[in-house]
């Protein structure tokens, strides 16, 4: 759902992406810690952090795109609507309890971000009276 | 995109601890049982767990591929663990062979108590991400308050 028109803009599509990898990365989590004691359980990640960590830092070969409609490699957007689930060895709790609780404050945060920008087109609409 | 899922991923572990934290409480309240339905002492216990599909095939199907990554827990089985009986000098047990030998059940306290406080760890591990999930399902409500 990209909704890109004058009201909502690109913004709110991101944080809406985000929000749904948030979500996914709490089940990958809980399905961690649950298996913590299965024997031969490996233990998962969602690339996408990765894959973020990457574009930032801007060290990463990039392909040359001369057109539009190229494959673009490192688009961290693109990443965030598909997300690979990878195994990364055997489950660490004090890592996955990190992680939860990262992703808790990720989540609300992004809720509240997402608040504020429909409290600024509420007051826009209503020639801020309220 | 549901909490619904990371809940029941949670809440299988959870069934799987206690179900191993009943198991230990009946090694521990066994420790020195002679007679049991088999004749034998009683056998020292423990759970295999194993790591099945977070969902039924009909949600798979609904929901998109990456929860086939997915695994929640389950206990596979309970099983003895084959270790051979203590054996006991005691010719006034009823139980004692012409010897004076009394088979007893080799479960340590030490080694359960031990085990014990894992699972409780692990439980109160599952716990946490469950309540986690909760506050972001809850969370999700106020979007657009």
């Amino acid at each position: 759902m990209s909704s890109t028109g004058a009201v909502f803009d690109r913004t709110i599509a991101l944080m809406q992406d985000r929000l749904n990898l948030n979500s996914l990365n709490q089940k990958v989590i809980a399905g961690n810690v649950a298996n913590i004691n299965t024997p031969g359980y490996v233990s998962k990640d969602l690339s996408f952090d990765e894959t973020l960590r990457e574009a930032l830092e801007d060290q990463v070969l990039t392909l040359v795109r001369s057109n539009e409609n190229h494959f673009d490699q490192t688009d961290p957007v693109a990443a965030m609507r598909s997300p690979e689930v990878v195994g990364t060895g055997p489950v660490d709790l004090d890592r996955e309890m990190v992680k939860l609780a990262r992703n808790n404050v990720e989540y609300q945060y992004m809720v509240t971000m997402l608040n504020k920008k429909f409290g600024l087109l509420k007051q826009a609409v209503t020639e801020g009276a309220s | 995109m549901d909490f619904e899922s990371s809940m029941k991923i949670s809440s299988s572990g959870l069934t799987a601890n206690r179900v191993y934290m009943n198991v230990l409480s009946a090694n521990l309240a066994n420790a020195n049982t002679t007679r049991t339905a088999s004749g034998k002492p009683y056998e020292r216990r423990t759970v295999i767990y194993q790591s099945v599909a977070a969902e039924e095939s009909f949600d798979k199907v609904l929901d998109n591929s990456i929860d086939e990554e997915l695994q929640k827990v389950q206990v596979a089985d309970i099983v003895s663990d084959g270790r051979d009986f203590r054996r006991i000098y005691d010719p006034g047990h009823p139980d004692a062979d012409a010897q004076g030998i009394v088979l007893m059940p080799n479960i340590s306290p030490v080694e359960e108590m031990a085990n014990l406080v894992d699972a409780t760890r692990s439980y109160e591990a599952n716990l946490a991400a469950l309540n986690t999930s909760k506050q972001l399902a809850l969370k999700a409500l106020e979007i657009g308050r």
